[in-house]
């Protein structure tokens, strides 16, 4: 059965056209969209067991401390008078300012790089 | 290429060295496509599933355990990529007497098959090889043209060595019948 030269013969005359010249390269660009995919796949399960194992242990949390310490969630009643709500006033006023020049201050930096972008 | 080489190879691309991969694509896609084409006798086919073939073996890599080379486990996924096809297209073959089969003993074939080749005989055994079954027609081709040792071929098509053999000589003698219908001798 190891010789039958007249079948290896025949096999090897029969040509078939031979694969062509850009298969490694078409097989390959298919690889890597395959491989792009697999990647984003894994991220994606691991973004999930990781939001998953999250929320566990955050429901874990309030588990143990609701059961084993009796802590409550419910807010506190907050009572506001005239005195409390001038500084809160204040605060926003405050608030306002520090928003107001952090714009000023990106605004006056784009300029400043535009600018010199422009001059190199 | 080494069985040793190979594995570091597959590590590395399992590494996310994917490019590491057209290595077993310059050294497998002639002898993929090669079998492949003689199953389904289309270039265009052959090349789809070469390629099917391909990305199959790479996707999944991380299940090739290294008990066989990994031309074996590839060509195992190359046949049966092969023969899902062609069972789609359900290709009618010309039925043949088992029992005809049964009768030829394995001295003359053994003698017929090991003539001096001829334009002739060359053509009738063409037309025979293309008379077998997908099976039969990837057998011959790895074990003649790819010189795959039984045991490899085993692993291939799932089958035990001696099932391997048993069907390499049924498939000689069907030839050896399937070119004596030629020559109107039976």
């Amino acid at each position: 059965m190891e010789k039958d030269k007249l079948i290896k013969q025949t096999l090897k005359s029969t040509q078939w056209p031979p694969v062509s010249g850009d298969f490694q390269y078409k097989t390959m660009q298919k690889v890597f969209l395959l491989a792009e995919k697999k990647r984003k796949r894994a991220y994606f399960l691991n973004l999930v067991g990781i939001s998953l194992v999250s929320l566990l242990l955050v429901a874990a949390c309030v588990y143990i401390l609701k059961v084993y310490f009796a802590f409550s969630f419910t807010l506190p009643e907050i009572h506001l008078t005239s005195s409390s709500l001038s500084i809160l006033m204040f605060s926003f006023y405050i608030a306002a300012l520090v928003l107001l020049l952090i714009g000023l201050d990106a605004f006056m930096r784009r300029k400043w790089q535009m600018r010199n972008g422009n001059l190199e | 290429m080494e069985n040793k080489d190979e594995q570091i190879i597959i590590k590395r691309i399992l590494e996310g060295e994917t490019a590491m991969f057209s290595h077993f694509v310059e050294q497998y896609s002639h002898s993929v496509y090669s079998m492949i084409v003689r199953i389904v006798q289309s270039r265009e086919d052959a090349e789809e599933l070469s390629q099917d073939a391909f990305l199959k073996a790479f996707s999944k890599l991380e299940t090739f355990k290294g008990d066989c080379s990994f031309s074996t486990w590839l060509f195992r996924i190359a046949y049966n990529t092969a023969i899902s096809f062609v069972r789609k297209k359900k290709v009618i073959l010309p039925a043949i007497d088992e029992s005809l089969i049964e009768t030829v003993s394995d001295e003359a074939v053994g003698t017929f098959f090991d003539e001096d080749e001829n334009e002739r005989r060359l053509q009738q055994l063409e037309i025979a090889i293309a008379q077998l079954n997908a099976e039969e027609k990837a057998l011959i081709t790895l074990f003649y043209l790819e010189s795959k040792p039984v045991n490899e071929l085993a692993m291939v098509f799932g089958l035990t060595t001696e099932n391997v053999r048993v069907k390499l000589h049924r498939t000689r003698k069907k030839l050896f019948v399937l070119i004596k219908m030629q020559d109107g001798e039976r």
